[in-house]
């Protein structure tokens, strides 16, 4: 487990640059990727703005370029069926708020990493995986995984791969534990109150 | 253990010359990486993108005793210990610890028939250990001579085995039953090296590896902390997932990794 650093700051590491482009290439998915990234490093070392705003930018950043919608639904996993559209779109809003504060605020832990594209590969005519190393001096490289869609509005990012580990199906896993022993409501409340 | 420790050099002896040089570049890491299926409209695999878990009940209070230990002993000593050493030194010290384990997964390798991932961990082995100060310096990993560690746990799911229900074992935490005794006893059962170093020596690698890792976990640990609504669950699935990335099952496990290779 002792490549499981900065979790936080690899998962926010997925920010900016919204570029809509008709067709994927694997060029164009690894520019995609390489320049959020970059939007992400620009911020994180800009000395002239301070951590509020730099959060502020990277939550911003972020809401442009994350596929919500999809996520929470996914997050929900088996539970998402026994929901009414209503109450599926009001925990999306409660999701997208958690994941927006919650990492908007990872961009604090910026210690001067650097990415590096390793490969991009399909899953289908859609979807795509960005294999990327995530580089720091002196610390043994992370291997990151991006996984992005393409659709009308443009690239989103669906799901981070750190060191195996899944963003979406880690929450996944988890929601259920929470919906299992009390209920989306008491899920709800607690991811609003991480919000704050 | 002497003995099998004589009879696992041999092994090693008889592979280095039955096998040619060049296949070590191409066992150098395992091939598969996804087992998710990322479809809203598929039905939901628990199975396998979690651990069964028929003894949450009694694990969960054994993750709340090992949550409060760690929070007043090894936490702060692992926070000390991040504080006191920059992050050359911290690096260093785990290409060390790293180095003591590679013979672990060098007799798992062999007992999984795959020479070639043997040969890679021998010659990492060696070139750190001499050209690497001791295993200071990732030389042979700098070079693509670096073996995915393995237990006796990744030899058994070579093998087909799978994880099996989640077990939490007071002090020693979490891991599927598949792979319960690995950090109890096998890891250190298993690796040669460990038969030839002193009592005093092996206490101080022991506890150094302890407070390295912690150390490294410390951003993971936190983030769980702030950003879980159930951090027994969050720990859980985060375990199984970074296990299993490493681990090479045979091409009829009931769980496929669906997707491309690395």
């Amino acid at each position: 487990m002792n490549k499981i650093k900065n979790l936080g700051l690899i998962i926010l590491l997925v920010i900016t640059c919204n570029t809509p482009i008709a067709n994927a290439s694997d060029k164009e998915l690894g520019d995609y990727v390489n320049g959020l990234l970059q939007n992400f490093f620009t911020i994180a070392k800009d000395a002239n703005l301070n951590e509020d705003k730099k959060v502020e930018m990277v939550r911003s950043l972020l809401s442009q370029n994350l596929d919500f919608d999809w996520m929470a639904k996914f997050t929900l996993g088996r539970y998402r069926k026994g929901l009414s559209a209503s109450e599926i779109d009001s925990f999306s809003e409660v999701y997208k708020k958690y994941l927006l504060t919650t990492y908007g605020n990872a961009v604090r832990q910026y210690k001067g990493q650097d990415v590096r594209i390793k490969a991009v590969q399909a899953i289908n005519d859609a979807e795509f995986v960005v294999k990327t190393l995530i580089i720091k001096a002196s610390q043994e490289p992370l291997d990151v995984d991006y996984l992005v869609r393409q659709g009308a509005q443009g690239y989103r990012v669906f799901d981070v791969v750190t060191e195996g580990v899944s963003l979406i199906n880690s929450q996944q896993s988890e929601f259920a534990s929470v919906i299992s022993n009390n209920s989306l409501g008491s899920l709800k409340s607690d991811l609003a109150s991480k919000s704050q | 253990m002497k003995l099998a420790f004589v009879n696992s050099k041999i092994l090693i002896l008889a592979m280095l010359f039955l096998h040619p040089i060049n296949a070590v570049a191409s066992n150098i890491y395992n091939p598969e990486i996804y087992k998710y299926n990322y479809s809203l409209d598929d039905e939901f695999d628990d199975e396998c993108s979690d651990l069964d878990d028929p003894f949450e009940k009694i694990n969960r209070k054994i993750f709340v005793f090992n949550s409060v230990l760690d929070h007043f002993l090894l936490k702060p000593v692992a926070r000390g210990y991040k504080a006191l050493l920059n992050d050359y030194t911290r690096d260093k010290i785990g290409n060390f610890v790293d180095n003591t384990n590679v013979p672990l997964t060098m007799i798992n390798n062999a007992i999984q028939l795959d020479t070639g991932a043997t040969l890679v961990s021998f010659w990492q082995f060696v070139i750190n250990s001499t050209l690497g100060v001791g295993g200071l310096y990732d030389v042979a990993g700098a070079e693509g001579v670096k073996a995915s560690p393995q237990t006796f746990g990744s030899t058994l799911a070579r093998y087909g085995v799978g994880p099996g229900p989640y077990i939490i074992m007071p002090f020693f935490g979490g891991s599927s039953m598949r792979d319960v005794l690995d950090a109890s006893v096998l890891n250190t059962a298993m690796n040669p090296l460990k038969y030839e170093l002193h009592s005093d020596f092996k206490f101080g690698l022991f506890a150094v590896t302890l407070v390295q890792k912690r150390s490294d976990l410390l951003a993971f640990t936190d983030y769980i902390e702030k950003t879980s609504s159930d951090p027994y669950t969050a720990v859980r699935s985060s375990l199984h997932q970074y296990r299993e990335k490493d681990l090479r099952y045979p091409a009829s496990y009931r769980c496929k990794r669906i997707y491309m290779n690395k």
